[in-house]
């Protein structure tokens, strides 16, 4: 259990990390990089299942960003795997079932299960590439703020950040919790199946205590239920440019493939 | 439970958008009349929680696969359906968001799959009548395994839905549905379990924190009836046009059966009854008679969800009459 948590934890460090640097790619408007991340599914979704030239062609996107970003492919393919499997499992289902003869245009006569199970994984792998670049070149708190500037209601950008900060207090929270357990239980292997419900429920009433004296501080500070989220994050003309561009070049390949 | 993108085509996708928003606002709505300022701490706080639990996979005993807490029912029992449903978005996107888990054109689904039954069908349907009349330890443990085995079972087959009208997978409903329920049946129990002995504890040590009585009687129904009923006429009507033209898993499986010919019953009650049913059936086919346009399958949709609800309503009425009657001659 504690294995899992800490990979978890790697990953969110990681991704931190990565937002934190000063790269092009962290710089540009969150605003543009959400939008862009969303035209960027709705098109590669939009592909029919057999249209398996159309899905490969939008592996530019996520390729020239990766190349700029110099982001580690061993990297992806660890936080990405697990994710992948499942497309692999649907697809195989599908050369399973599906063994028709179709024509895909330059590959020539294929069963459709084969064309489908390459549409299906190559838009998997493509789709979470694409977040994983969003996730790992933006800041919580930018994200939180494209939300709202996209008119996603406060109280939930608020719950977002809430979590996102309490999510330490609820570690640390359980960190020492399971020192003291295994501190009175030497030797045992994780926690007795006997006690997972004390033990989180603890751990909840716990964390409500600390966060209650964290939020009235927040209180005392002049919080009133509303993070000051920087305002003046106008969309600059090299921004918007970097925006139409792939607009123009997701839609033309769009159009191409009608 | 967490569905990807890939899975989804951009009309389901976009609808599930639409049907969650809807449950959204009107939650919102809901907790800005509270305007309980600390509830936000106690919501961020449950949230973090069952965001790092939904980190944990469990293994499943005897099956090779794993699964995980969906939370809905454990925040439903402290927070309340609305601030529940709230939370549960806050969590999936953050996952969506910021670890790439769950997909953002699939983050509408997500939210129906894993919040809204969860939230609303186990805090209102199931949560609520039975802690109406006082928190018990056993009653706090059935609910929570009744919810969650229930919910869990509704957000499994909504995937096999969405999966299946998307056309992305060849796999007949049926078998899907065979596939997904009894491992989330498994899911579910556990889930049950663990969230039962987590309230159960917080009952005994802070029942305050729990979703309390006087909560619960003043949660209005009137509300949720709409949001449930407004939600089903547009999952009704925009999923009725996207729905196959092939017939269904059923219908797929007797096909098959009989070799690709069509069943024919030519008995004079067999007659009989394809005559009367011709006659009272005002939408055949899902369709307005002699059309077979998208329109009238969208009507079809709508025409059904009204007609289920007026005959609830009447069916409430009567019995409303009848208890009315009875405590009157006793």
């Amino acid at each position: 259990m504690n294995h899992k948590l800490s990979e978890r934890l790697v990953l969110l460090n990681y991704f931190e990390k990565a937002s934190d640097q000063e790269t092009w790619m962290v710089k540009i408007n969150p605003l543009c990089k959400v939008i862009l991340t969303i035209l960027f599914l709705v098109i590669l979704m939009s592909f029919p299942k057999y249209e398996i030239l159309g899905t490969a062609g939008m592996i530019l996107y996520p390729s020239v960003l990766f190349a700029m970003e110099h982001t580690s492919i061993k990297k992806i393919v660890k936080t990405l795997g697990p994710i992948w499997l499942i497309f692999i499992l649907f697809g195989l289902v599908n050369i399973v079932i599906d063994k028709e003869m179709i024509s895909v245009p330059i590959i020539g006569r294929m069963p459709g299960g084969v064309a489908s199970c390459i549409t299906l994984v190559l838009k998997g792998i493509l789709a979470s590439a694409a977040s994983f670049i969003l996730v790992s070149t933006t800041k919580v708190e930018d994200i939180c703020f494209s939300l709202q500037v996209m008119k996603v209601p406060k109280i939930i950008c608020i719950q977002m950040m809430l979590m996102f900060r309490y999510l330490s207090v609820i570690l640390k929270e359980a960190e020492s919790m399971n020192e003291a357990y295994h501190l009175r239980a030497p030797g045992q292997k994780g926690i007795d199946r006997r006690a997972w419900g004390s033990f989180l429920g603890k751990l909840l009433i716990r964390s409500i205590d600390k966060a209650e004296l964290i939020y009235e501080s927040m209180m005392l500070r002049g919080f009133r239920g509303e993070f000051r989220l920087e305002k003046n994050k106008k969309i600059k003309k090299k921004e918007l440019a970097y925006l139409l561009l792939w607009t123009g070049i997701l839609f033309l390949w769009r159009c191409c493939i009608l | 439970m967490h569905m990807s993108d890939a899975l989804l085509i951009p009309a389901v996708g976009g609808t599930m958008y639409l049907t969650s928003a809807i449950a959204a606002r009107q939650s919102i709505k809901k907790i800005n009349l509270e305007e309980d300022y600390k509830k936000l701490s106690l919501m961020g706080v449950a949230g973090a929680f069952v965001f790092a639990a939904q980190m944990v996979n469990f293994t499943i005993p005897g099956t090779g696969a794993s699964g995980h807490l969906c939370g809905g029912v454990l925040l439903t029992a402290i927070l309340g359906p609305y601030a529940a449903f709230i939370t549960m978005i806050g969590i999936l996107l953050i996952q969506a968001l910021m670890f790439a888990d769950g997909g953002i054109l699939a983050l509408g689904c997500n939210i129906w799959n894993m919040a809204f039954y969860g939230c609303f069908l186990g805090g209102f349907l199931i949560w609520k009548p039975m802690m109406k009349q006082g928190m018990t330890k056993k009653k706090i443990m059935a609910a929570s395994v009744i919810a969650s085995m229930l919910t869990l079972q509704l957000g499994a087959f909504s995937v096999v839905l969405e999966t299946t009208i998307s056309g992305i997978t060849e796999l007949p409903l049926i078998q899907f549905t065979a596939l997904m329920q009894p491992i989330h049946l498994i899911i579910g129990l556990i889930e049950g379990l663990i969230t039962g002995s987590v309230l159960v504890y917080m009952y005994e040590t802070r029942p305050e924190i729990i979703w309390n009585e006087k909560t619960i009687c003043e949660a209005g129904n009137k509300k949720t009836i709409q949001l449930i009923f407004t939600a089903s006429l547009i999952v009704s009507g925009l999923f009725a046009l996207l729905a196959s033209g092939n017939p269904d898993g059923l219908e797929w499986a007797i096909e098959r059966a009989a070799n690709g010919t069509e069943i024919i019953r030519n008995s004079a009650v067999h007659h009989l009854l394809s005559k009367l049913q011709i006659g009272t059936s005002l939408l055949p086919d899902y369709s307005l008679p002699g059309s077979s346009t998208p329109f009238g399958t969208f009507v079809s949709g709508i025409t059904g969800v009204l007609l289920l609800t007026a005959s609830g309503i009447l069916a409430s009425f009567v019995l409303k009459r009848f208890r009315k009657k009875k405590n009157y001659e006793s």
